[in-house]
């Protein structure tokens, strides 16, 4: 008996000595993630160790449960919101799965927080997009892309990938595409355009160069409704989206919020040698700014995502020779928004065939037009328009750079085949299932971790929310072998004893 | 007989924990450094307040139960301040939503623990 004991002692002192090496090695061995994939679940049961919490917590409700079943859920009431999880190694791709519900917001996406010049420097994907989703052409799908048809003329979308080379009438929507935009049988023209219309603040626009120098006269006058500095840069982007030229516009002197608004100067950008192709600018400033004119010899000018015009009364005070005529703007945002601060910008506002009553200040206002492109007539101005797209001051200064490179869906008059790697979520029991994947070549990794946001645009001002139940993120790089193993360990402890 | 088994199984068993007490504290010990150097490489897979509770039930039992005057084990003071650390360590780990006054309320379990533990009657006290 007292033998059987001693010999169970040892057994068991053995067990207990080796099972923290066994566990040690287990845990380095899944930490190296050989096989090249590894996945993270957090399902708001209890805090976990390698995604946190959604944040912040004043924008997302208590975490909740479904009565007498193990599922707990919580709310994003207020957007954005972000995530961070860990990354044991370095990874190539990640893969964010999310399970949701969305009731009536068009566009939820999420985004990866990648490196840059500013902080916020996020490349959001679209999660749910009910706009391309409510498109009415042939589909062909895969698990990782999407190619809808005009007309069903490809049986698979790699027969597309095939010939795309070939083609012009077709755009991409979040789908890396490597083409240069042109305008075939591009003419440069010789006369000066004017645009009269007073803008407010911060704009950019795209425009197109092909022999030809880049000529712009901006007019512009400071109102001086705030303290402080009102200064002006004019920024110039290539069609790679790096800036290649910066002029700063220093304030008029006048800094108090009781001087007068300053008289109108004139700044001319001129840049010559540039290589045929769309260029974007940005006129970044604080809204103290108003370009009273933009005078250009270009042929294109179309503006990106906003405009926000101010000919009207409400501006009297400060400029005694605005021109209170109503405005015309040529569209092809998909869903568009409206924004007055003032009484006087409450209007009526036509878009196409349809209306929209603005009768309220400081409220933001939707509309997804049934048709494009849109032809919204502002009888009063001293809106805010907004969007995710373009538009202009005429149907003639429009056009689109962005078709390869599309951040939403636009108007497709000319276009017949959209290529994407946005999936249509899948719904079960209740819930969406949506996914979106990221190269993370160029992501931003603080303390071993990824950092995300879920975006929704209308979340806030619909005063909507979007139920969460569970985010899995998924991360793979290539597989390790044994030998780079050890490779990979003794540079590392070469490098920690360094 | 059976009174023998029973001896001998609770032997057995006060023997386990002998063992179990500072490979526990060891191990936790050595995975916290090595948690240290690279974060996540153990808390992202495995939650090592398993190994500190292992490290408390066993400590405690050994407390209660292990009267042998000339065991190889600390004396009980040494146990007593080692398991008292460690609860501090656990309850200050638990206690961060209350933020600042974790300091003050792990110390006080602390303190507590410590008490009860030497107030416990030893036959070779």
């Amino acid at each position: 008996m007292k033998r059987l004991v001693n010999n169970l002692y040892s057994f068991f002192k053995i067990i207990i000595i080796i099972i923290p090496f066994i566990l040690l090695a287990f845990l380095i061995n899944k930490d190296l993630v050989r096989s090249g994939t590894i996945s993270f679940v957090y399902d708001f049961s209890q805090d976990s160790p390698v995604i946190t919490n959604l944040f912040p917590a004043n924008r997302m409700s208590d975490v909740n449960k479904v009565k007498d079943f193990d599922i707990y859920w919580q709310s994003i009431n207020n957007e954005p919101v972000y995530f961070e999880t860990r990354l044991p190694q370095t990874f190539d791709k990640a893969e964010v799965e999310v399970m949701y519900q969305n009731n009536d917001l068009p566009l939820i996406q999420i985004g990866l927080n990648n490196m840059g010049s500013n902080e916020w420097n996020y490349d959001f994907k679209p999660l749910e997009n009910k706009l391309l989703d409510n498109l009415d052409w042939f589909k062909l799908e895969s698990s990782d892309k999407a190619l809808y048809q005009r007309k069903k003329q490809y049986l698979s979308i790699d027969q597309f990938l095939e010939e795309k080379d070939t083609l012009t009438n077709f755009a991409a929507y979040n789908y890396d595409i490597d083409r240069k935009f042109t305008i075939p049988n591009y003419l440069a023209s010789d006369d000066y355009k004017v645009m009269d219309k007073t803008l407010r603040g911060t704009h950019s626009f795209y425009t197109y160069i092909k022999d030809e120098a880049l000529d712009f006269v901006f007019t512009i006058q400071d109102i001086n409704r705030a303290e402080g500095l009102d200064e002006l840069k004019i920024k110039l982007y290539n069609d790679q989206g790096i800036l290649i030229y910066e002029k700063k516009v220093d304030d008029d002197g006048l800094i108090s919020k009781y001087d007068p608004a300053s008289a109108s100067r004139n700044i001319n950008f001129y840049f010559e040698g540039l290589a045929e192709g769309a260029y974007k600018i940005v006129l970044d400033c604080a809204d103290e700014i108003f370009f009273r004119e933009i005078k250009t010899k270009q042929k294109y000018l179309t503006f990106i995502d906003r405009l926000y015009l101010v000919d009207n009364p409400s501006y009297s005070d400060g400029f005694i020779d605005l021109e209170y005529k109503p405005t015309a703007i040529y569209s092809t945002i998909p869903r568009l928004g409206f924004y007055t601060s003032h009484k006087e910008g409450k209007q009526l506002i036509g878009i196409n065939n349809e209306v929209i009553e603005i009768d309220e200040t400081h409220k933001n206002y939707y509309l997804t037009p049934s048709s494009m492109p849109v032809y919204m007539f502002i009888p009063k101005n001293d809106i805010k328009v907004f969007g995710q797209g373009l538009m202009s001051l005429s149907d003639d200064m429009y056009f689109n750079p962005e078709i390869y490179n599309l951040r939403n869906i636009t108007d497709f008059s000319n276009i017949d085949y959209l290529i994407t790697d946005y999936i249509k979520p899948t719904l079960v029991n209740g819930w969406q299932t949506g996914k979106v994947s990221f190269d993370l070549n160029n992501a931003s990794v603080i303390n071993r971790k990824l950092r995300f946001a879920i975006s929704a645009p209308e979340l806030n001002s619909l005063n909507e929310e979007i139920p969460v139940l569970q985010i899995k993120v998924t991360l793979t790089k290539e597989p390790l072998s044994l030998s780079e193993f050890w490779d990979k360990t003794f540079s590392y402890i070469k490098k920690k004893l360094k | 007989m059976r009174k023998r088994l029973l001896n001998n199984l609770g032997q057995l068993i006060l023997n386990i924990f002998k063992i179990l007490f500072p490979v526990s504290v060891i191990t936790f010990i050595i995975y916290f450094i090595i948690e240290n150097f690279k974060v996540g490489i153990i808390s992202n897979y495995f939650d090592m307040h398993y190994l500190l509770l292992i490290a408390l039930v066993s400590g405690f039992f050994l407390l209660m139960f292990n009267h042998k005057k000339n065991s190889y084990l600390p004396y009980k003071k040494l146990l007593s301040i080692i398991l008292t650390l460690l609860i501090i360590f656990i309850s200050f780990q638990y206690l961060q939503n209350i933020e600042k006054m974790r300091y003050f309320i792990s110390l006080l379990i602390g303190l507590a623990t410590y008490i009860i533990i030497n107030l416990y009657p030893s036959k070779y006290d």
